[in-house]
């Protein structure tokens, strides 16, 4: 632990900056980009992902069917290939399932990305104001998310979800305002060793100050950090989701998502199991995607461990 | 040691207040009331009720005789199920969610640290790499699509293990499974992480050059250094658990108190929402403290009292 919290505070210095090392041809980013594309798992999954977020993107355009459109003659109808049919079967209410997993891939996306964002954004300012202010600001900001830590707060979502209505926007943001913590701990630690740098110090002594310092000259520093922690966090927040859904917290019908899809799908598994296996297949499509991807990308942004 | 215990205890009074406070704002700032029916009721015996349970009261007043009751330990009587106080329902659920989740936590650990030990020894391997394969999959999905799965499979079709309900140890076998899954697959990918750093350090090539045995260079001396990421990882798991541990009562319907925190939270039942909320923060933070004591002892740099 200390050890790579050793090598933490001096990796930087070895990977990015150097100039001497960086020879012309390799920067930083195509570095990584080498590393990723070596990486076949991180590119498999990076692959799927994309598959996945183009067919959201582009199939709903193309299906005849909208994912409220209710078809009475085609009740419970399972995956038949052909023109006009539903390729991927239909539910209870002879929805085709093929729209609603994609409009499910939309939201599920959606709500991780955005979530992520808000998460990353609270972590990252309140990370580095604490690591670069110091002192007793330092202190009473890292005391207050070590009282955090210690709040139980999924039951707390899940009170906000039930009081306050249940909109997209609300889920967005209680999910973001609960998991910025372990960003902002990252984040401070990786400022407090940028703070003793050269490039800082030069700043610094150029009149620089305060939030312009933060904003150009640490925060750039610490976006591979924030990129590989938001790629991991993204799935959390899709499951997290889910799991809403499951309590019937999450996204209302008609409007879907894969985590509802899914736990509609569970309770008719014995007699339909295909409202269960297309979209949960999905679901871990995607979320194995990010892993593998946010795997890659730590190991090419971040390469001490090798 | 016991001063450092003393003093955590104390740092935890702050966080509890926020928690139990945090719990009242957010529900009483919530539109409508506890006995809002749609029936209309006489004026005056909702009054009547209201002025039971000091609702008629004004906020700041609630607010006292609420921390003064927390203070007691009283956590007030359940709106919900009347003439029962919410200690009495905690009493009676909470030694389920025990058996349930340290049951969970305890084959995570085990399982997960073996499965992760033996990817690791094994580095780069076939069983390598498709261990790591099933634990991706085990973080991804999720437990409300496990749970049914293990329950149709093995309650249903096999006959082995009862589909539901609370009695012997029989009726824990599935949800602890079930509610473990996530959480074994995340140790096992931390345990190959930390085994890999641990294996590859000094101290542990000195082990064999002296020519100590696998199984002793494992046990005795790779072990120990290795568990520190599991048992840091123990803290968010409890939390986890414990939110898993809602969906897992309704999905085998358990008699545990994760689920009248939802019904509660939807029938504005106040204290005992509360009164789950603030039960969860004592546990967190216990289980935090506790997880900080296994630290030091597994890592001797680490000093408790600064």
């Amino acid at each position: 632990m200390t050890q790579a919290a050793a090598s933490a505070a001096t990796s930087p210095t070895s990977a990015p900056g150097t100039p001497g090392a960086a020879a012309g041809s390799s920067s930083l980013w195509g570095d990584a980009w080498r590393r990723l594309k070596a990486n076949r798992a991180a590119m498999a999954g990076g692959s799927v992902l994309l598959l996945c977020i183009v067919a959201a993107l582009v199939l709903p355009l193309l299906s005849p069917y909208d994912y409220y459109t209710l078809d009475w003659n085609h009740l419970y109808q399972t995956p038949a290939l052909g023109a006009g049919w539903h390729w991927l079967g239909t539910d209870a209410l002879g929805r085709d399932l093929l729209v609603r997993v994609m409009w499910g891939c939309r939201i599920s996306l959606l709500v991780g990305i955005v979530a992520s964002l808000v998460t990353v954004i609270i972590g990252v300012l309140w990370g580095t104001t604490a690591g670069y202010v110091g002192g007793r600001t330092d202190g009473l900001m890292m005391r207050f998310v070590d009282v955090l830590y210690s709040v139980p707060f999924i039951p707390f979502v899940i009170v906000l979800m039930v009081l306050f209505g249940r909109e997209l926007l609300l889920i967005f943001v209680a999910i973001g305002a609960v998991s910025w913590l372990d960003i902002a701990r990252i984040v401070r630690g990786q400022t407090l060793s940028l703070k003793s740098r050269e490039f800082v110090e030069a700043a610094r002594v150029s009149g620089v100050g305060g939030f312009t310092m933060i904003l150009r000259h640490l925060v750039p520093n610490l976006i591979g950090i924030v990129i590989i922690y938001s790629t991991l966090t993204i799935p959390t927040v899709i499951l997290f989701e889910a799991f809403l859904s499951f309590l019937g917290l999450g996204v209302q019908s008609p409007m879907t998502s894969l985590g509802s899809m899914v736990a509609d799908g569970t309770s008719q598994m014995q007699s339909y199991p295909h409202l269960l296996i297309i979209p949960a297949l999905f679901l871990a499509a995607i979320i194995y995607g990010f892993n593998y991807l946010g795997d890659g990308l730590r190991d090419a942004l971040d390469p001490r461990d090798r | 040691m016991l001063r450092y215990l003393l003093r955590r205890l104390a740092g935890a009074v702050p966080t509890l207040l926020l928690i139990a406070t945090l719990a009242f704002a957010m529900l009483h700032a919530a539109p409508g009331g506890p006995f809002d029916t749609e029936k209309r009721m006489l004026p005056e015996i909702q009054r009547s009720i209201e002025a039971r349970y000091h609702l008629d009261e004004p906020l700041w007043k609630q607010y006292g005789r609420y921390l003064g009751n927390l203070a007691r330990g009283d956590l007030g009587p359940s709106y919900q199920y009347r003439s029962t106080s919410v200690n009495e329902l905690i009493a009676q659920g909470f030694p389920v969610d025990v058996a349930v989740g340290g049951s969970a936590l305890l084959i995570a650990v085990l399982v997960g640290g073996g499965i992760g030990m033996i990817a690791a020894l094994r580095r780069n391997s076939l069983s390598d790499y498709a261990l790591m394969g099933i634990a991706v999959l085990g973080i991804s999905i999720p437990t409300f699509v496990i749970g049914p799965l293990l329950r149709l499979v093995f309650a249903i079709w096999l006959h082995w293990l009862p589909p539901g309900d609370w009695g012997g140890f029989s009726h824990l076998v599935l949800p602890a499974v079930a509610l473990a899954c996530p959480y074994t697959a995340y140790c096992a990918r931390l345990m190959r992480g930390s085994m890999l750093e641990v294996l590859g350090s000094p101290f542990i090539r000195t082990a064999r050059a002296k020519g100590l045995s696998q199984p002793v260079i494992l046990l005795r001396h790779a072990l120990k250094p290795a568990l520190l990421p599991l048992v840091s990882y123990l803290g968010p798991a409890i939390a986890g658990v414990i939110t898993g541990s809602i969906i897992i009562e309704t999905v085998f319907g358990l008699p545990g108190i994760g689920r009248y925190f939802t019904t509660g939270a939807l029938n504005r039942d106040y204290t005992l929402v509360m009164g789950i909320t603030v039960l969860y923060g004592v546990i967190i933070i216990l289980c935090n403290l506790l997880v900080d004591l296994c630290y030091a002892w597994l890592d001797p740099r680490v000093r408790l009292a600064r």
